[in-house]
């Protein structure tokens, strides 16, 4: 998949990394010529200077072939506007918007942004379940209708899975490993990688395996 | 009519001071309150601090129906943003929002939105300039 981020902070810069371990193409986009600048040293030409609310800015990115949008910029109105945007003059399949303030969420998904991630929210809901946090499960990305997600994972302390290799674990129907999150290295597994305790996993999962999975591990 | 005014900057000042002299209602708001400023001191003109995001703000501004609601804050992407919360939020039927870049502007008037683009109104009137001196 072609998939164009903007708003290179923390959350564009992991998703970038991950999204391009993955395999994606991907170009990231960010506004601040000092940050693009730096990020440009980690990912090189994945990305571009620029604003990505505007037209050009977009059209230079390639926005009509992507097939995924991703605004995670820090700032809602830019998020929106980056979306409609999208929608509007290149047609984009899919958008995908970070909302800071979770008041804004009911206009985002009324106003053709197709899904919204808000880490507010999400960490609220987590603490409304009371979620342990060596259990926490945050979905970085709900892609295509909400079915899938892309989620990050903890092995909780006394895991079963501690020490085996990826082959040896059942994973449930419609779950993958797709990176193992080892201190700051990011492991791209294969059938060989063993997980050890205090590994993060990232899996791609199906909504309705995915409390299987956390069982699991 | 009521006219409600989001940005108190060197536009939504005096589109006020203008129409309250027509006598019309004026409601402006502005987070800063020293913008409030170059607006004249007339009972006919309410000045409300705030961010318009804050339904106490909000509130206040619209709790009677406004006629028009016009958007002129100094950010493009903060104008559009904001005009689609009200319009969502209290169903003004005349919104105008300005949209420096015209790009931008052309795709809110596809979205079907009333535009008011001062870079392409400068660049015409300068194109009719040039062609009066030609």
């Amino acid at each position: 998949m072609y998939i164009i981020v903007v708003g290179g902070g923390k959350i564009g810069y992991n998703l970038t990394k991950f999204l391009l371990s993955a395999k994606h193409e991907v170009l990231l986009i960010e506004k601040d010529e000092a940050r693009a600048a730096s990020l440009v040293a980690t990912f090189g030409e994945s990305v571009m200077a620029g604003d990505g609310s505007r037209v050009p800015t977009l059209r230079e990115g390639g926005a009509n072939r992507a097939d995924v949008l991703v605004a995670v910029t820090g700032a809602d109105e830019e998020n929106l506007v980056i979306c409609q945007v999208a929608k509007t003059v290149f047609k984009s399949p899919r958008t995908i918007a970070r909302v800071n303030d979770p008041r804004d969420e009911g206009l985002f998904s009324s106003m053709g942004v197709d899904a919204t991630v808000s880490s507010t929210r999400v960490i609220n809901a987590l603490i409304e379940e009371q979620v342990n946090a060596d259990e926490m499960i945050i979905p970085l990305l709900t892609l295509r209708a909400g079915n899938v997600e892309i989620i990050e994972m903890a092995l909780s302390v006394d895991s079963k899975m501690t020490g085996k290799q990826i082959r040896e674990i059942h994973l449930p129907e419609g779950a993958r490993i797709i990176a193992i999150l080892r201190g700051d290295e990011v492991i791209v597994p294969t059938g060989e990688s063993k997980l050890i305790s205090n590994d993060k996993i990232l899996a791609l999962v199906k909504k309705e395996v995915e409390q299987l999975l956390r069982k699991l591990l | 009519m009521r006219i409600v005014i989001l940005g108190s900057g060197r536009v939504g000042s005096r589109i006020a001071n203008a129409m309250v002299d027509k006598g019309h209602t004026l409601i402006v708001i502005d987070e800063k309150e020293r913008k409030f400023k170059a607006l004249n001191e007339h009972q006919d003109i309410h000045r409300i601090e705030g961010n318009i995001f804050d339904d106490e703000t909000s509130h206040l501004a619209f709790s009677e129906t406004a006629d028009v609601f016009i958007v002129v804050t100094g950010s493009d992407n903060v104008n559009v943003m904001v005009a689609q919360a009200i319009q969502k939020k209290y169903q003004i039927k005349n919104i105008l929002i300005r949209i420096f870049d015209p790009d931008l502007a052309d795709v809110y008037r596809m979205l079907g939105f009333e535009i008011i683009c001062p870079t392409s109104y400068t660049i015409s009137e300068i194109k009719k300039i040039l062609g009066a001196v030609q």
